[in-house]
């Protein structure tokens, strides 16, 4: 069990291109942090300067407030779980296993200890003597987390480990991984490109965007107050609606997506005074699929675009029927409860609940 | 109808390339078996490949005239230590040059590159006036030391550690294994078809090597077979049918071995690119 910290951390390569950039974070005890972001956001990387696979350009990686720096991969006493698990083809699982305890130059009995209770913990038992190439995608998963766990570490990395698993099989793992990290209490670093995984997975997400920490917190809090509209429309699926708005000194009112829906800005500056300073700017607005409904208010008219009927709820593709010229319109996504009542062409009314109304600068930080 | 036809017909032409690549082989053994005075007389006819009174006289002369064992023992000597060695050496060197960086690693690679090119008769006077300066001539390591590295071993290991994933590796060092522990214990038992298809490549070329142990041997104590065998061809008397069964016994090693790693070299070829 230990701390983990990035400090100023910058991974800069030989062309001069940059991984990451004064990266800084802090994974508490027994936390599990999840790195979520597209590909190529530095995410990976990120975990590989921890593993010590990857030297780190400028800054300071510290686990249990000590540098790591210059430490090679064993000495910093970390696990890793590989997207294509790495299992050694030519080892029996029982071999695989024994095989960073013998680095480690544990004695025998030992060794078979460990193995033993890792097996039985991840019931990969009687999978013990047959090689990877004999066992499913699910096994192979879980015999990787064994290696790894096998070992004891200080800090357990994972590198999108369920990424080459059918969708159930990953709901599956993904919440065996939750409940062993939970019972074992070890440090995590979990890196993923799937917001569903982030959500459900972390004690607390750090979301990345070209090898810049764009926002660290715990998932909710990351949902319901986005630093910018890359966190905004990264988490949630489908993310957050982003439009245009103007806040109108004259009216006193805020008009979204081209006047399509205003609202008084008074109640607004109450709750956001900061929002006094963008009177009369261009803005951007954010709203969560699941903000609208056909009653609360303010309504306005929406043209239907599509319709994603899924049983339960049905997702609503419209265009605020508002002043903007029908080419500049902005397409949105509603997220209502219930079978599909709207047709494709269909001209409706459609309101919002305005406390889920989220404001952004035009450069896309979030307001207030 | 034309479909019917076409599949017979393809099997037909290929069972005459067939017949006619192995028909040396068939023409050597049965040579080999048959009363010296028939091995000319029949080699017009289909009983060339016959041979109607089989015996192994032929061998028994062999042994009789030269001392076959004592050539065998050298070319096996010799041809061990540098597919031994070689295999080493150069498998280390391929996986320094896909895995590893060092500085000038890219100039080094392409001066490899560039060395596969220049076959040994273009700088064997060069190499035999080194070597009779370091008065090397007449030993076992004159005919050993210049061939253990090879650039074409060295780029089929590296095109073959290329493709490996680096995973592997990686999960090596983090379970502490250092660079030497990870080539040994997880690169080379993953890399077996690569190292059969080398180790075929270099026996098959440096079994009848025959240029460069005839300018640098002379007495017989460290010659090969295939010089052997020339000084056999000219011991009189001329017997075919002994000429024969010594060419049998020279290709018997070669053939074994590559029907021993047969199946790993397909698979090697297959991964590393390399075409007939």
């Amino acid at each position: 069990m230990a701390t983990v910290e990035y400090v100023h951390v910058d991974k800069e390569y030989p062309n001069g291109s940059r991984a990451i950039e004064d990266f800084n974070l802090l994974v508490e005890d027994g936390e599990m942090m999840v790195l979520v972001g597209p590909s190529g956001c530095g995410k990976s990387t990120a975990l590989r300067l921890l593993a010590g696979l990857d030297p780190v350009s400028h800054g300071e990686l510290r686990i249990d407030g000590i540098r790591v720096n210059e430490s090679s991969p064993q000495l910093r006493n970390i696990a890793m779980v590989f997207q294509n698990y790495a299992l050694y083809p030519h080892m029996t699982v029982r071999r695989n296993l024994e095989f960073p305890l013998r680095m480690m130059k544990l004695p025998k009995a030992e060794r078979v200890r460990r193995i033993e209770e890792t097996a039985g913990m991840l019931g990969i038992s009687e999978l013990l003597e047959r090689r990877p190439r004999q066992l499913s995608g699910g096994q192979r998963q879980r015999v990787a987390m064994g290696r790894a766990l096998v070992r004891h570490p200080r800090v357990f990395l994972m590198d999108e480990p369920l990424s080459n698993l059918d969708m159930k099989l990953r709901t599956r793992i993904r919440s065996e991984i939750a409940s062993l990290q939970k019972r074992l209490g070890v440090t995590t670093i979990y890196v993923t490109h799937d917001q569903v995984e982030a959500m459900t997975l972390g004690d607390r997400i750090a979301v990345l965007k070209e090898g810049k920490l764009q926002q660290c917190g715990r998932p909710q809090e990351l949902y319901d107050q986005p630093a910018n509209t890359f966190v905004a429309t990264f988490l949630g699926n489908p993310g957050m609606n982003i439009f245009r708005a103007w806040s109108d000194k004259v009216t006193a009112t805020l008009k979204l997506a081209g006047g399509g829906w205003q609202i008084p800005l008074e109640p607004l500056l109450r709750r956001k005074p900061i929002l006094a300073q963008y009177v009369e700017h261009p803005l951007l607005a954010g709203l969560r699929p699941e903000a609208f409904s056909p009653r609360p208010t303010p309504v306005a008219k929406v043209l239907i675009e599509s319709v994603e009927s899924l049983g339960h709820e049905r997702l609503v593709h419209f265009v605020p029927l508002g002043e903007t010229p029908a080419a500049e319109r902005e397409t949105l996504v509603a997220r209502l409860p219930g079978p599909q009542v709207e047709k494709v062409g269909q001209s409706i009314e459609l309101g919002f609940d305005s406390g889920q109304l989220h404001l952004f600068t035009i450069d896309g930080k979030t307001i207030g | 109808m034309k479909r019917r036809l076409i599949i017979p017909f393809t099997y037909l032409c290929l069972l005459l390339c067939a017949l006619l690549f192995i028909s040396p082989i068939g023409l050597l053994l049965a040579g080999s078996l048959k009363p010296d005075d028939l091995v000319l007389v029949e080699s017009g006819s289909w009983r060339a490949l016959w041979p109607a009174s089989a015996s192994l006289d032929n061998y028994r002369d062999v042994f009789s005239r030269v001392d076959f064992t004592h050539y065998l023992l050298n070319s096996l000597f010799i041809n061990g230590m540098i597919l031994g060695l070689g295999l080493l050496l150069n498998s280390i060197a391929g996986y320094a040059f896909a895995r590893l960086s060092w500085r000038g690693r890219g100039l080094l690679f392409n001066l490899v590159l560039a060395v596969m090119i220049i076959p040994l008769e273009a700088i064997a006077v060069p190499l035999f006036y080194i070597v009779s300066l370091l008065g090397w001539r007449d030993t076992y390591l004159v005919q050993i030391l210049p061939f253990i590295a090879n650039a074409f071993s060295i780029y089929l290991f590296y095109t073959y550690f290329i493709g490996m994933p680096r995973e592997l590796e990686e999960a090596a060092h983090i379970d502490g294994a250092g660079v030497v522990r990870t080539y040994f214990t997880i690169i080379l038992p993953n890399a077996k078809p690569v190292f059969a298809s080398v180790a075929i490549l270099t026996f098959l070329t440096q079994w009848g090597a025959f240029l460069w142990p005839l300018l640098v041997t002379s007495g017989e104590s460290v010659r090969p077979l295939p010089l052997a065998i020339a000084t056999f061809h000219g011991l009189p008397p001329l017997r075919w049918g002994d000429l024969f069964a010594f060419g049998v016994m020279m290709v018997l090693p070669i053939l074994s071995l590559f029907l021993l790693f047969q199946r790993l070299f397909v698979r090697g070829v297959a991964a590393t690119g390399i075409k007939g």
